[in-house]
């Protein structure tokens, strides 16, 4: 009976957090794109102009090309959303720890980092056989280079996630390893010593690159690269298939900076404010939101803004040797820190 | 594994990497370009058929359609060619007249391109920029012009309107905005580490190329060949200048002239500002007397053109390059006898399939632009349109869009 | 420092060479613009099919020719073609414009390529087959440049004759097709029927 009734519990609070999560997602990107625009000096679209995109692209006629394999090039769409909003109940939507301690995941406790990264490959995945399936020349060029980006991007990111996961157990507290609820109640930077400090900063500074790369922003958007392959994977989608990438690709960006917020920089404001009760949950909240938006406006929006297209041999080299190189050597630094 | 084979790829006639309709047939290997066919003809409007059917008052304006963006090199270029055919001689003043808003068309063109070059790129934020700072030139090309686009500035013997005083101090206050961010816009294009990467190496032509097939324009002087028509042939006032101003070369603004597109971007916007300096030599050194020789339209017309008969070859440095119009006259007949035009994405098709050879697919859209390709122009030669034959008649024309706005009514 | 010959010069030298195999004299028109009166000239030579290779040879002899275009007119028994060169480029200010053009007759419509001579003819030398009817012997691509399929083999736009459009003409709104796809497919073929150019024989009809 109890067993049920959770379900039940966290069922309904899972309905709830794919709400806010796709409202949240499609907000941010508003904001993306205004923040562009003004760096660019332009008025730029009104913050709900991704809703209006939204709306016209699920009226507009789905077009499958007769080339297309059709159950594929019309799940995929599907079930890279379905990818993104999953990956949603494993990372915590909000602030943590502190006042608001609870505030955690929908599914907490039923998978840890390790599906986390499995999970964030899945829009990617999903993109690329949508691109093969889709029976274009200009598609199944972004779908290889979406394939190569995945291969050489992953690696960096691996290497992120295992050395905070080592340092966590190093800890000896008894933390489960690859458990976020542990990483974001122990955050690293108090724990460490100097060595540890910068060898931290130089793991969040690979995954601030990884950030862009993962979401396929400029300069690393070689696979979607429009003035190239014409959009490449989704050269061929329209109407509502092309929605759902759109959707998809909001809520993935979402769960992506959440992520990155929650293993790099899970500090609260109440505490320091020394505000209580409901008005904590506020300013948290509202912090965290403003953690998120500075991520998203540093590691998407500025870069994006500020450089040309990267070349896919170049790109893949960039973060399989520099980037990797750095990894490791940041979480060299973090063993050197604990002996 | 497997080696793929090799499949082809066809960019255009719709395509972002193309502003306008023309067909690329690559052969692609992985990621790397091994056979380049190029096919052009989507754009066809009969320019100069229709050209042979009117006198040349009438063509002027038709010669102008020719181009959106170097409106005003296709006019003045008529206007020469007419001119060397029927022995009318410009004014100073109009030559002078005639050389700034050449000048300033310049200065929009490259200005254009560069945003489009950006664009090609990924990076619409010097889209944005270039082209916000273009609208300063077109506010001066609209105080001389009374026009943005599609000036009816030029007519055979000078142009049509004087700039008067206060004008030209308008002029040099717009014109001074653009020395102010010269060092900027350098910066921008010269030092970005991402258009470095993008642009070196890429879209290589040879200087030997460049030599053998004729190329024309900044592409030619980017691979170091110092041709450029306002200097070679020293026409108009631009035989005045020839001891101020010299060809503007990467040699010339401090690189090696390597042929590959980063060459070009050096060229165009090594170019764009010595056209700001040429446009205030001009309005310094501007003689005074009368703009036309022949002020007198229909004198102009029965007298002096249905009179004449001969031929012409007038060429001039448009934007992209050389811009050369054949035109003959003959006595007693209204209509132009025989018009060719050319221009320079024409002439630069045989360099431009050379500059694909082993690149990425990456490259293809700034190697396409590289050349700052006007199909529009290119494609300008024949009557058909739209799958069916027929001389571009008013009337039908006005029937087919009626017949259309009825079937998207529906 | 090297020595730039004249217009007059250059004409004579291809009066000199060609003496006897010219269609009309070699003349040239010089121009003064601007206050300094700076001087540019443009040369024309015409000269017989026979001799049309040579000449664009000898035009060698001269630093730097670069090809621009070829133009084409129909004359009425002859289809006059017109390259159009200018010698001495990249020279600051010593170029000039020679213009080397050649004629065949209308039962004859054959003019020898320059493609050997100068291999970024080719385009243009595409577009004089499509557009006057005139076969360019020894060219490099015997496709068709511009014209689609919806033009027929065998009319030629700048023709004056029972070549040309005119026949064609106010079809605008006719679809030869009958409607189609709305593609437009430009013909990859040969802008001649099989067995070379229509010949126009003199006095008769086609």
């Amino acid at each position: 009976m109890n067993e049920a009734l959770e379900a039940v519990i966290r069922l309904g609070i899972g309905a709830g957090v794919i709400m806010i999560a796709l409202w949240l997602s499609l907000v941010l990107k508003g904001f993306d794109r205004k923040f562009a625009a003004w760096l660019q000096a332009r008025y730029g679209p009104p913050l709900r102009q991704p809703f209006w995109d939204v709306f016209k692209l699920f009226q507009k006629e789905n077009v499958v090309p007769e080339r297309a394999v059709s159950w594929a090039f019309n799940g995929a769409p599907l079930m890279a959303l379905v990818g993104s909003l999953v990956l949603v109940m494993f990372i915590p939507l909000g602030p943590v720890g502190g006042v608001v301690a609870g505030w955690m995941p929908v599914l907490e406790g039923y998978g840890d980092l390790i599906l986390v990264v499995y999970l964030l490959a899945i829009p990617g995945l999903m993109m690329a056989i949508g691109g093969f399936a889709s029976g274009s020349p200009l598609a199944t060029v972004g779908a290889q280079r979406e394939m190569v980006m995945m291969m050489s991007y992953e690696f960096p990111l691996a290497i992120v996630v295992l050395a905070l996961a080592w340092r966590i157990t190093n800890l000896s507290r008894g933390l489960e390893s690859f458990s976020l609820k542990a990483i974001v109640e122990n955050p690293l930077w108090g724990e460490v010593g100097i060595l540890g400090i910068v060898g931290l900063a130089l793991l969040f500074g690979v995954f601030f690159l990884i950030i862009p790369s993962e979401l396929s922003k400029i300069p690393f958007d070689a696979p979607e690269a429009e003035t190239e392959i014409g959009g490449g994977i989704i050269a061929e989608y329209s109407g509502t298939n092309l929605g759902l990438f759109y959707i998809a690709d909001a809520v993935k960006t979402l769960a992506f900076l959440s992520l990155a917020v929650a293993l790099f920089v899970p500090y609260n404001i109440s505490p320091l404010l020394n505000v209580g009760g409901i008005g904590a949950y506020v300013l948290d909240l509202l912090f965290w939101l403003f953690k998120v938006e500075v991520l998203y406006f540093l590691a998407v929006t500025v870069i994006r803004v500020g450089a040309a297209r990267l070349k896919i041999d170049k790109l893949s080299w960039l973060y399989l040797v520099p980037l990797s190189a750095l990894a490791v050597v940041g979480s060299l630094l973090l063993y050197l820190d604990t002996l | 594994m497997a080696e793929a084979p090799p499949y082809p790829l066809n960019i255009g006639p719709i395509h972002p990497a193309l502003k306008e309709p023309t067909q690329f047939k690559f052969v692609i290997d992985g990621e790397h370009i091994r056979e380049t066919d190029f096919q052009p003809g989507f754009n066809h409007r009969g320019v100069e058929y229709l050209g042979m059917k009117r006198n040349p008052l009438q063509v002027l304006h038709l010669a102008e359609r020719v181009c959106g963006i170097c409106s005003a090199a296709h006019q003045y270029v008529f206007c020469r060619a007419v001119e060397h055919a029927a022995d009318i001689v410009p004014t100073e003043r109009g030559d002078y007249l005639r050389a700034i808003v050449a000048e300033l068309e310049r200065i929009h063109s490259h200005l254009l391109w560069a945003g489009v070059a950006g664009h090609e790129l990924g990076f619409d934020s010097i889209l944005h920029y270039t082209w916000k700072v273009r609208e300063d030139v077109q506010d001066i090309l609209e105080i001389l012009c009374g026009n943005r686009v599609n000036y009816a500035y030029y007519i055979f013997g000078g142009v049509r309107r004087d700039i008067s005083k206060e004008d030209i101090a308008k002029c040099r206050k717009i014109l001074s905005n653009y020395r102010k961010i010269e060092d900027t816009v350098l910066s921008i294009f010269f030092s970005d580490p991402t258009i470095i990467h993008r642009t070196k190496d890429v879209g290589v032509l040879t200087h030997e190329n460049a030599v053998k097939l004729c190329a024309c324009g900044p592409l030619t002087r980017g691979a170091g060949v110092k041709k450029d028509i306002r200097f070679d042939w020293p026409h108009g006032a631009y035989g005045d200048m020839m001891d101020d101003f010299k060809v503007v070369t990467p040699e010339t603004m401090g690189y090696h002239a390597t042929g590959d597109v980063f060459s070009q971007i050096v060229v165009r916007i090594g170019e764009l500002f010595e056209s700001v300096r040429m446009t205030e030599w001009l309005l310094d050194n501007m003689p005074s007397g009368p703009i036309t020789s022949e002020p007198n339209l229909s004198a102009l017309l029965m007298a002096k053109l249905r009179m004449a008969e001969g031929e012409g070859v007038a060429r001039v440095e448009a934007p992209r390059g050389e811009d050369i119009h054949y035109v003959r006259l003959k006595k007693n007949k209204m209509e132009i006898d025989s018009w060719k035009i050319r221009v320079p994405t024409y002439g630069n098709i045989m360099s431009w399939l050379t500059m694909f050879k082993d690149q990425q697919i990456a490259d293809i859209p700034i190697i396409i632009a590289s050349i700052d390709p006007c199909i529009g122009c290119m494609d300008r030669v024949t009557l058909v349109r739209d799958g069916s034959q027929a001389e571009v008649d008013w009337k039908v024309l006005h029937d087919m869009s009626i017949e259309k706005s009825r079937r998207l009514m529906r | 420092m090297m020595k730039y010959k004249s217009g007059d010069e250059i004409a004579a030298s291809f009066r000199n060479r060609f003496k006897g195999h010219l269609i009309e004299d070699p003349y040239v028109k010089t121009f003064r613009n601007g206050v300094k009166k700076t001087a540019y000239s443009q040369v024309f030579v015409r000269v017989k099919r026979e001799r049309f290779q040579d000449a664009a040879r000898h035009l060698k002899t001269f630093d730097g020719p670069h090809h621009t275009v070829a133009s084409g007119s129909d004359l009425g028994d002859e289809i006059e073609v017109l390259f159009h060169f200018e010698v001495y480029s990249a020279s600051h200010g010593h170029g000039v414009v020679v213009t080397i053009g050649t004629r065949c007759p209308k039962d004859d419509p054959h003019i020898p390529s320059l493609s050997d001579i100068y291999p970024s003819v080719t385009p243009t030398e595409r577009e004089k087959q499509e557009f006057l009817g005139v076969a360019i012997d020894g060219i490099k691509d015997n496709r068709r440049l511009f014209l689609t399929h919806a033009v027929p083999v065998g009319v030629y736009p700048w023709r004056k004759d029972e070549f040309g459009p005119e026949k064609l003409v106010r079809q605008v709104h006719k679809d030869p097709s009958g409607g189609g796809d709305g593609t437009r497919v430009i013909a990859d073929h040969s802008p001649f029927p099989p067995g070379g150019p229509p010949v126009k024989r003199k006095g008769g009809d086609a």
